[in-house]
């Protein structure tokens, strides 16, 4: 099992490259640019998306037709049309350029080793409370529910805030090698952790063109995990995708241009397209800013004839700077309002969070910012230029702004591993040089260390960090082996619903983002004054997309805690138990109560950390 | 010669931006407890306790608990009257940013766990060594001259309502027998209410505590030399030993495993 996870994590970056590989081969532009992977994982990614719509949308009209098995078959001839394709394409590319990827493969591969041991500390499974949801997603592609728009395809999600083709990625690992979910997440990590230290090593490589730097860069961008909003390194999420992403390919597009190649506006195209698809907000940003690069190193002699460059950029400084201090001063509680207002932070906050994750580490921004300042070279002003703005965005008072430092945190590791290159260079002894570079490594270590504890002491079960257990696993294998393919309702505290969703496919009402009416429905069960009442309350929720035929009651530990909070508590989207909880006397206590009540409710399933109770629909009742 | 200089100063000046950077992090007071099974443990103003985050219930180790019994057969507190009403015993809680930011490298490790000392007139200090889900509290009193000790207790504070019983199912707090009922219906032991004393000793060297709104069976292990007694007028469990003759320092150790879940309970008794 342990090998078809790692397969399949490998699978979901290498179907849509192998298959964006092929097409651009086909179209014979793949052999003028040495090793485009970005480019070819996204062209093979909307391509699948767009194989996986067509083939859902016609499904609809033959309901006999399992989805899943089609899209499988489609894969397999996609898959087995590609291989030759690309063997051949090999074959005539110059194998030269590939030496000069060795160093930063081993670099970044030894360090996401090292990050995921010491993460792994008393932590078996990825402390990511995202993947649940996405799971669900992919869980519903799988079942052939698959729409563009994710509020259409589960309830658990209230707004789009992206397409589904993240999902879809997701779906077609999984399609093609079926494996244990949450070692699917924990390998997938792995390779995206791995990504993403490649991406910081490839960024500040070609925009300073100088390796240590791209060294340091690359072990800032290790150990630097964004413990609060942005997650680069060890949440794999949409939002953490498209930045990782939009890194290679502006990477890619300034290596280009250093070639004196020209950027196929067809690449441009698609990747405009992959970057918004994959998320809305961050993906706009992105493009703009990689449209504007484009436009900058391409056209910079046709704009230059109509305007001076240097005028535009202070204009945008301008813009930048007045946009920055108004968001402090306009009153803007009409958009910081619902959820945005918990996105919305202050700037105690954002330093707050600053601390968490990198200590005081940015000292080093403004002595690497003056200094590559000083260099006379378009890579160091576009990324001057990117940093200041992306770093600006971050720190005005709007709300979702901190998330755009998902872009942002590539382009200030630069930045901060100049500044710290700047100093260690002044050191001529080779023997002190060396021990710079230890001291560096201890205390970038100790900054992940302290950082890793404080994120994860909330996790805390037994003896291990997890945001499920063991029960919750069981649970979750019972009800999917008993209640698999039906319209069966998994009814609970959010927390509960997301996480068993998730692994056992069964379908909850509303997940963890259950909406203030399933919330509300909930918190009256511990009024309820008897059986009966409880029932009719629980037999009231339903889910907004799909009918269901019975309600599956789960009372778990997690359940018992939900309930014991504050009503305000139980209302917000913010408050979660996250960490499992296990039964206590007083909670045996209640469910003993419920089973004693077989006219209301039939006892299903139990162990040390949840009971599961079908609910007695009233019209059974009345037949 | 001068480039050695140089490489001093810059090599000083970068160590002490990168002290400076370290020194940044933000240690949460949470992050100086160890997790002992689904507890942690931590050590606070009183002393060592026991305890679940967001919950109210804390199972201490307190030296303001513990006592000492002289050889007139006389109890006393390890601190007197006096110094508890002048303040005048200090704790080494309170410290430094940079020795918190040690603590957490070392218990990320498993290096390092949470500990303890007051000091008044007597210096009394709790080391904890956690195995997984057990803990040994060893508590050291240092130049315990003026106390002339025959014995000592190391003392654990429970909770009203909290079910207090023995590997033989002596019960030793009150429980209604409706709650004893359905007890029995879950872990599938059948608890014998005891003669309710104030003040008895336990009938067995394992006790066991079960708080109804945790899932955790907290077990202490007294050993060969060790006689638990419950005191159910200050809500402690009062684990008595000998106190060594002629030694300077008496130290004495507490076993304690935290049990969680039905089924891990269940093997245990």
């Amino acid at each position: 099992m342990i090998e078809n996870t790692f397969i399949s994590a490998v699978l979901f970056y290498a179907t849509p490259i192998l298959i964006g590989g092929a097409l651009w081969a086909v179209l014979g532009k793949g052999k003028r640019i040495s090793f485009p992977f970005v480019l070819y994982f996204i062209t093979g990614s909307l391509f699948l998306f767009a194989v996986a719509l067509v083939e859902s949308f016609v499904l609809r009209f033959f309901p006999s037709v399992a989805f899943s098995i089609v899209y499988r078959y489609s894969l397999y001839i996609l898959l087995a049309l590609s291989l030759p394709i690309n063997a051949f394409n090999l074959v005539k590319t110059n194998m030269k350029d590939a030496t000069k990827y060795f160093y930063p493969v081993f670099l970044s591969l030894l360090l996401a080793l090292i990050i995921t041991r010491v993460w792994a500390i008393h932590t078996p499974y990825p402390l990511n409370w995202d993947l649940y949801e996405h799971q669900i997603l992919a869980n519903e592609i799988v079942r052939g529910h698959l729409s563009f728009f994710t509020s259409r395809m589960s309830d658990a999600f209230t707004f789009n805030g992206y397409s589904s083709l993240f999902h879809t990625l997701v779906a077609t690992a999984q399609i093609l090698v079926p494996s244990d979910i949450l070692s699917f997440w924990q390998s997938i990590t792995f390779f995206h952790l791995f990504l993403t230290i490649l991406a910081s090593f490839t960024l500040a490589k070609i925009l300073t063109d100088n390796e240590t730097v791209a060294t340091v860069s690359a072990v800032i961008g290790a150990f630097i995990f964004e413990s609060n909003v942005v997650y680069t390194t060890l949440f794999f999420i949409p939002q953490t995708l498209t930045s990782l992403v939009f890194v290679f390919l502006i990477s890619h597009l300034l290596e280009v241009w250093k070639r004196r190649e020209r950027y196929f506006p067809v690449a441009l195209i698609l990747t405009c397209g992959f970057l918004l698809l994959m998320h809305y907000i961050i993906g706009f940003v992105a493009v703009v800013i990689l449209l504007g690069v484009y436009l900058f190193l391409y056209h910079r002699s046709r704009i230059e004839e109509k305007m001076r460059i240097v005028l535009i950029v202070e204009f945008l400084f301008d813009l930048l700077f007045i946009f920055l201090i108004a968001s402090y001063f306009i009153p803007l509680g009409f958009i910081n309002k619902g959820e945005a207002q918990f996105y919305a932070f202050s700037l105690a906050d954002k330093f707050k969070f600053m601390q968490n994750s990198y200590g005081y580490l940015l000292l080093f921004f403004p002595i690497g910012l003056y200094a590559l300042y000083k260099i006379k070279s378009v890579f160091a002003r576009i990324g001057i230029i990117v940093t200041l703005i992306l770093f600006g965005l971050t720190i005005s008072q709007f709300p979702y702004v901190l998330k755009f430092y998902v872009l942002g945190r590539y382009f200030v590791h630069v930045i901060v591993a100049f500044g710290l290159f700047v100093i260690v260079s002044r050191i001529l002894n080779p023997l002190f040089r060396s021990l710079a570079y230890m001291v560096f490594l201890v205390t970038i270590l100790g900054i992940f260390i302290t950082n890793s504890a404080y994120f994860k002491s909330i996790n805390l079960y037994e003896d291990t960090y997890v945001q499920v257990s063991p029960s919750e696993v069981k649970a979750a294998e019972y009800l999917k082996k008993t209640y698999g393919g039906s319209t069966a309702l998994l009814i609970s505290d959010p927390a509960t619903q997301n996480v068993l969703e998730a692994l056992s496919t069964i379908n909850s009402a509303g997940g963890a983002y259950a909406d203030a009416e399933i919330r509300g429905l909930l918190i009256d069960l511990t009024i309820a004054t008897d059986s009966s009442e409880m029932r009719d309350g629980l037999t009231k929720i339903s889910d907004r997309l799909d009918s269901s035929d019975r309600r599956l009651f789960v009372v778990g530990g997690r359940y018992f805690a939900w309930q014991n909070a504050t009503v305000a508590d139980k209302q917000a989207y913010f408050f979660n138990v996250w960490a499992p909880v296990d039964l206590s006397l007083a909670d045996y206590r209640r469910i003993e109560k419920l089973k004693q009540t077989p006219s209301d409710f039939t006892f299903v399933y139990e162990n040390p950390g949840l009971s599961i109770f079908e609910v007695k629909n009233k019209s059974t009742e009345v037949d | 010669m001068r480039n050695f200089f140089v490489s001093i100063l810059f090599f000083s000046l970068f160590t002490l931006l990168c002290a400076i950077s370290l020194y940044g992090v933000i240690v949460a007071p949470i992050e100086k407890s160890y997790p002992v099974g689904s507890l942690r443990l931590g050590a606070f103003e009183n002393g060592l306790s026991l305890f679940r985050i967001n919950d109210r219930y804390f199972y201490t180790i307190s030296p303001y608990n513990d006592y000492i019994i002289n050889h007139q057969a006389v109890r006393s507190s390890i601190y007197t009257q006096e110094e508890l009403k002048e303040k005048s015993i200090k704790t080494n809680l309170q410290k430094s940013h940079w020795e918190n930011i040690l603590g957490i490298i070392f218990q990320y490790f498993g290096l390092q766990y949470p500990s303890i000392a007051f000091s008044g007139k007597v210096t009394v200090g709790y080391q904890s060594t956690i195995s997984g889900n057990s803990v040994r509290i060893t508590r050291t009193i240092i130049d315990p001259l003026p106390l002339n000790a025959s014995s000592s207790a190391m003392t654990v504070a429970y909770f009203s309502g909290d079910y207090i019983f023995d590997s033989y199912g002596n019960l030793y707090t009150y429980q209604t027998p409706e709650d004893l009922e359905l007890f029995s219906k879950i872990y599938q032991v059948r608890l014998q209410p005891t003669i309710n004393e104030l003040r008895r000793p336990i009938d067995d060297s394992i006790v066991y505590i079960v708080n109804p709104e945790t899932s955790a069976f907290i077990k202490i292990a007294a050993t060969a030399n060790q006689k638990i007694w419950i005191n159910r007028d200050a809500n402690l469990l009062e684990v008595e030993e000998n106190a060594v003759l002629g030694s300077k320092d008496y130290v004495s150790h507490l076993d304690i495993t935290v049990l969680e879940g039905m089924e891990k309970s269940v093997e245990s008794l």
